[in-house]
Formats: structure tokens, C-alpha cells, sequence
């Protein structure tokens, strides 16, 4: 199957390793792996637990990117193992561990009972307003109405969404983003009752992605559901290797000890949560300069000396330099707003399609641009004829 | 146990407030922002583009006597500290730099007192 190319080149992995048995704690370990161009990340991976180790554990299934079972951090990255491929990672050693975020029950195998009780909890399935007997045949709905939910429909539950959200890393009890999408497909179907039972961790924390699913992470397999194939013999042979070794004395293999490892205190000084942090500090810049008006206000109250002591203030070189870099902020400001905004509203369908996000920023941000110039030059504008 | 979550009354939070006055301060200042700034920041200090004495005080206490001119100071100082005080505790939370409470105190309490401060000068100016 994955022999269709000559395995003629090596690539080393560092797989993060635990044991519930044996390790205290997770450690890396390295494996060179013969691969070909086409072999996927979870190829690479199948391929030590034929060869080198057989007690490597990992979830999989599809190998197409529909079941959302393989997902992991690859480079620090969430991914789907089955369509990353080496030969695009070649030839840095490639680090893979198992999804941040989640508990680790062994090696890349990580806890997902909480994520499954979550889903639970929205009642993700139709509620439809009246009830309909069979003879009445299936729901009608229009292009525009399934616009409206098709998109949070293709979530398959990969948890992908969760291992880049920091806001669920530092509170396991915020409800995540993609039980939100999902919560969203519900609400936004024309066949459902009424607004949707939110969970009592929805709206906590801040949602790095609420809507949209796409924009943050390739959330949603390109392929769609095509259908899932049957394992072949072969594969299903390799999940017998796992009952392998021997556990220690007094210590059961099935012992369970799930390892939660510690949120990156400062992630939100590192990629990809860096831009996102300088978008929110944007709005330092704003009160600062309401701060500068306020203090004008200040000035404006306590007579004309006082204000006039500020206007010296203003004119000075300091100011100038200060308002540039406020000006900086707020332009930067305004660019994110545009680029936020469409993911946190309802899509908006237009013709029965969805309206693109990057339309709306274009949008926006030209509407910005308009009632600035239109401001700029209204006083300009009177200045003259005063 | 279903049946039972569904009747609970929906508990009713107070966030939809704070981004309410968030989201007003984020899309006047997206708007105008920039020629604010360079409007009261660089050209009026500067004399670039306005009559100089446009920034005099009689003009501007003349502004501040309006109800229509105060509406608008009003609107832009208060709603920029809560956009600023919504952005900075979300982010001073995500740098867990301390105690929420004191956080709070630190970002909403600041735009809370602000806004009454300048709600007290508006009408303490006169009309």
C-alpha cells in the first residue's frame, strides 16, 4: 500500500513516550524512519510500531482525514497525522506529541471523556419545532437555510480546535470551540425548535474561535465525508502488537494514570498567540488616548491657564511622537477589528451563499478609511468658513 | 436528569454588558480613531490644515457647553476606557498577572471611575 515509492531516504521523529507504567513522566524518543514521499506522518508512525517498537500507541483509523481520530502535535502544530506529510516536514527531525491540552493516557493516546460529555451536553441532534410523522416526508429547506449550518456540520470531532485554544488549556472547564461550532449548527438550523441549551461553560473564557471554524485552524477535513473504508487484515493486525510486553510486578498494562501536562505559562508571547495578544493590547492604545482627552477635559474645566498649559503640552515634540505611535496602534486596531468581526457574528447570507470573511474585512476596513476622511475633512472643512 | 437541565432557568450573566461597551468603543474608535488622533493630536497642536485658533479655548469650551458637543466627548472617553478595559484584563488574565479581582479593579474599575469623572466635568462646565 505505502510501497508503491522506494523507502530510499531516513527521517528522524522524536515521538513524546509515556508509560503509564513505567514513566513518571512523558519523555521524547527518537526513531530514524525510512520514508518515501508519499508516506504520511501516520504512515512514519505505523512503521515504527511494525519495525522498531511495537508498543507505540496511537489512535487512527481512516487514513483521509473523515474519522478525526489521528490528530496530534506535529513541529507544535495540531494536525491530523494521516495528512501531514513528511516530505514536507523533510529533512528537519519532526516532533510529535500528543494533542496539547489533554490529559495523556499513553504515548500519543490522549483522555477524551471529558470532550465526549461536552458534545453531550448541547444535545447535538435536531429538536425540530413540530413533530412530523414519516408519511409527511423529509424536511424541505432552502440553499440559504442549509448556508447557515452546513459548514459547522462537517466537524468531525478531530479536538484539533481544543489543543490550539489556550482559553480551554487554562480552564478545562470552558466548553471549547468546537462544541460551540456545534452548538452553533443547531441554533442556525431552520428545522430546530428554539434556541439551543447551552452548557454551563459556554461564554466563559474568551473564545479564540467561536465561528467559522476555518479561520484559526484547518478545522474541517477539504475531503469532506466520502465514506470510511474497512480496515485491511494486515492493519488490523498491527493493533494485536500492542498487548506486547510484560507489565512490571504488582502493575497491571491496563493501569490507568493519565498525565495532564502544564500549560505554557507565557503562550501568549509565542506563535501563532502572538499576533493575537498585540490585537488585544491595541486597545491600550485606544483608552490612552482617551486618556489624552480626558486630561484635556481636565485642563478645559480648570480655566483657560490650565488649558492652555496642555495645548503647550500638545504641541510639543513628545506629543507628537506619542499620537504617531497611538496612530500606529489604532490603525492596526482597526485592521484586526475587520478581520474579528465576521467571526463573531452569525454567518451572513446574501443570494443564499455565505458571505466570504475576507469580503467583510475589505468592507470595513474601507467604511473605516471612508469615515475617517469624511471626519477629517467635515472639519476641515468648517475650519475654513469660520 | 434531561428534562431537569432544560427547565433550570438560564443563569444570566453580566458579561454582555461589558462587551456591549466593548464593542461600542471598539467600533467608534475603528471608525474615527484615526482621524481623532490626527485631528486633535497632530494637526490642531500643529496648526497644519485648521485655523490656530480652532484649538483656543473659547472654541473648545463652546464645545464642551453643547449638549451635542458633550454627547460626543462623553461617547469617546468613556466607550475607549471599556473597550481598553475589556482588551486589558482578558489579556492581563491570559499573562495571569494576578489576582482577578485586583485585575478587575485595575481595568473596569478604572473605565467605571473615568466614566463618572467625565460625566461630572460635562456638567460641571455648564451649558
Amino acid at each position: 500500500m505505502s510501497d508503491v515509492m522506494e523507502r530510499s531516504k531516513t527521517i528522524e521523529l522524536r515521538v513524546l513516550r509515556y508509560r503509564p507504567v513505567s514513566d513518571a513522566e512523558p519523555v521524547f524518543e527518537t526513531f530514524q524512519v525510512p520514508y518515501s514521499d508519499d508516506m504520511s506522518v501516520l504512515q512514519a508512525l505505523q512503521s515504527i510500531k511494525d519495525s522498531q517498537d511495537g508498543t507505540l500507541s496511537f489512535r487512527w483509523s481512516c487514513r483521509m482525514a473523515v474519522c478525526g481520530s489521528c490528530g496530534m502535535m506535529i513541529n507544535g502544530d495540531p494536525k491530523l497525522a494521516c495528512e501531514t506529510f513528511l516530505r514536507d516536514l523533510a529533512p528537519n527531525p519532526v516532533v510529535i506529541e500528543p494533542l496539547r491540552n489533554f490529559p495523556i493516557e499513553r504515548d500519543l493516546v490522549v483522555t477524551v471523556g471529558d470532550f465526549v460529555k461536552k458534545i453531550e451536553s448541547i444535545y447535538p441532534y435536531i429538536m425540530p419545532k413540530a413533530p412530523r410523522s414519516v408519511e409527511e416526508g423529509a424536511w424541505l429547506q432552502t440553499p440559504a437555510q442549509m448556508a447557515a449550518y452546513e459548514s459547522f456540520a462537517d466537524c468531525i470531532n478531530c479536538m484539533l480546535c481544543y489543543a490550539a485554544c489556550p482559553q480551554f488549556g487554562a480552564n478545562p472547564h470552558f466548553i471549547g470551540p468546537g462544541a460551540m461550532a456545534l452548538l452553533q449548527r443547531y441554533n442556525s438550523d431552520s428545522r430546530y425548535r428554539t434556541a439551543h441549551t447551552a452548557g454551563p461553560g459556554v461564554g466563559r473564557g474568551r473564545g479564540v474561535v467561536v465561528h467559522g471554524g476555518r479561520r484559526l485552524f484547518r478545522c474541517v477535513s477539504e475531503t469532506g465525508r466520502s465514506g470510511q473504508r474497512g480496515q485491511s487484515e494486515q492493519d488490523q493486525q498491527r493493533g494485536r502488537l500492542l498487548l506486547a510486553p510484560a507489565a512490571p510486578e504488582g502493575r497491571a498494562m491496563s493501569e490507568r494514570r493519565p498525565y495532564l501536562r502544564a500549560q505554557d505559562p507565557y503562550w501568549w508571547a509565542r506563535k501563532p498567540y502572538l499576533g493575537y495578544t498585540l490585537r488585544e493590547l491595541t486597545g491600550v492604545a485606544v483608552a490612552l488616548y482617551g486618556a489624552i482627552l480626558l486630561a484635556g477635559l481636565i485642563c478645559l474645566c480648570r480655566g483657560k491657564d490650565s488649558f492652555d498649559a496642555y495645548r503647550r503640552i500638545l504641541s510639543g515634540d513628545v506629543s507628537l511622537l506619542v499620537h504617531l505611535l497611538l496612530l500606529v496602534a489604532v490603525v492596526w486596531h482597526v485592521v484586526t477589528w475587520f478581520q474579528t468581526m465576521p467571526k463573531t457574528m452569525p454567518k451572513l447570507i446574501v443570494g443564499g451563499r455565505q458571505v466570504p470573511q475576507q469580503r467583510m474585512t475589505v468592507i470595513g476596513v474601507a467604511l473605516a478609511a471612508l469615515c475617517s476622511a469624511a471626519l477629517l475633512a467635515a472639519v476641515v472643512m468648517v475650519g475654513r468658513w469660520s | 436528569m434531561k428534562a431537569a437541565v432544560h427547565q433550570m432557568p438560564p443563569k444570566r450573566s453580566l458579561a454582555p454588558i461589558f462587551w456591549l461597551l466593548f464593542g461600542a468603543g471598539g467600533m467608534i474608535s475603528a471608525l474615527f480613531g484615526p482621524a481623532l488622533i490626527v485631528l486633535t493630536g497632530i494637526m490642531l497642536p500643529r496648526g497644519r490644515g485648521l485655523p490656530e485658533r480652532f484649538g483656543d479655548y473659547d472654541h473648545v469650551l463652546a464645545f464642551a457647553h453643547n449638549p451635542i458637543g458633550k454627547l460626543l466627548i462623553f461617547a469617546v472617553i468613556a466607550l475607549f476606557f471599556w473597550h481598553g478595559a475589556e482588551r486589558l484584563f482578558l489579556t492581563l488574565k491570559d499573562m495571569r498577572a494576578g489576582n482577578l479581582l485586583v485585575l478587575r479593579l485595575a481595568t473596569y474599575g478604572v473605565a467605571g471611575l473615568v466614566t463618572l469623572l467625565t460625566l461630572t466635568l460635562l456638567l460641571e462646565i455648564g451649558f
